[in-house]
């Protein structure tokens, strides 16, 4: 499968997650948000560069527990816990910021 | 499947022998997403895989040694390293997994007897 | 004559080392490489610095954590790595 972005096919996997980390930018990440009908704020993005960097750090995207727990620690409590996750990612926290994210998805996570 | 049982995945291989290493860590993180309590032991030349500075990109490998840095967020805390092992194979110094308990052999034995479910890779 | 052997595995782990030395002549030449490269340190390969030239892929030595090596084992890249092979009578792989 694959997206169609600014004439370039960018490949992923069939759930929709980029094949290869590489190929995100900000932009894509508007069109991949798109597709999960989700409007991007700044509280996305928040998360959404956070998961990224946690990727780049560790190379692993969090599971929800793992990115909870780290958000802890830079975060305040309003901003990191599954409540507040849930309201900007309806469909999985973990899930949908990774893919938006340009990440592989999370093994074994909602 | 959830159970209260104790798990030990033992690390006896080196980082790049089979994909074992990467087999036991991607295992560690699925018992975790389920709140299973996981405990990862190094022995032999599984120690090897604590060594700091290692670069798997460099020979075509993905980077996964770079999420040991990542365990305390999955909440595995209880990591050991056999120390005769290390001192064996010329290991010292930083180390690529944090809060790690150095342990004798007859300690890093003891403890893990501890454990209800042990898994060697 | 002089053979180069290619040493692939731990010898902490696997005996290939350990049979490697048994058949080493005194002009062989040794090279390191994958899980090879662990030997770097090991205590068989001590003795041996001084009567053989050893050789590490520096690249396989990166990936695993391994520098400094000890003194006496040579680090050499891939294309070092094919003027050997082609240097030599024999060539000897151990994995």
């Amino acid at each position: 499968m694959a997206i169609e972005f600014n004439g370039q096919s960018i490949t992923t996997d069939k759930e929709g997650y980029l094949t290869r980390v590489d190929d995100w930018q900000p932009e894509l990440a508007k069109v991949i948000a798109e597709t999960e009908n989700i409007q991007l704020t700044d509280d996305h993005w928040e998360v959404v560069n956070f998961v990224r960097n946690f990727y780049l750090e560790y190379k692993t995207s969090p599971a929800i527990r793992a990115l909870i727990k780290a958000l802890k620690a830079e975060f305040p409590e309003e901003k990191a816990n599954s409540r507040y996750l849930y309201r900007l990612f309806p469909k999985g926290p973990a899930k949908q910021a990774t893919k938006i994210a340009g990440l592989p998805k999370p093994a074994r996570c909602i | 499947m959830i159970s209260n049982n104790r798990i030990a995945i033992v690390n006896t291989a080196t980082t790049f022998d089979d994909f074992k290493a990467k087999e036991a860590l991607d295992l560690a993180l699925i018992f975790a997403s389920y709140e299973m309590p996981v405990a990862l032991f190094f022995m032999a030349d599984g120690v090897f895989q604590t060594k700091a500075n290692q670069n798997p990109e460099g020979i075509g490998n993905k980077d996964f040694i770079a999420t040991f840095k990542a365990l305390g967020f999955y909440d595995i805390d209880d990591i050991y390293i056999c120390q005769e092992d290390m001192v064996e194979r010329m290991i010292e110094g930083e180390l690529s997994v944090d809060g790690a308990e150095i342990l004798p052999r007859t300690q890093f034995k003891q403890t893990l007897n501890n454990y209800d479910l042990v898994l060697t890779f | 004559m002089a053979n180069l052997h290619i040493v692939r595995s731990s010898g902490f782990t696997h005996n290939k080392l350990r049979q490697c030395l048994q058949t080493l002549m005194a002009a062989d030449q040794i090279i390191l490489i994958d899980d090879g490269v662990y030997n770097a340190s090991h205590p068989d390969m001590m003795p041996l610095l001084n009567t053989h030239k050893v050789y590490a892929l520096q690249d396989h030595i990166q990936a695993r954590g391994l520098t400094p090596v000890p003194s006496g084992i040579e680090l050499c890249q891939y294309d070092d790595f094919v003027a050997l092979t082609i240097g030599s009578d024999k060539v000897i792989t151990w994995q």
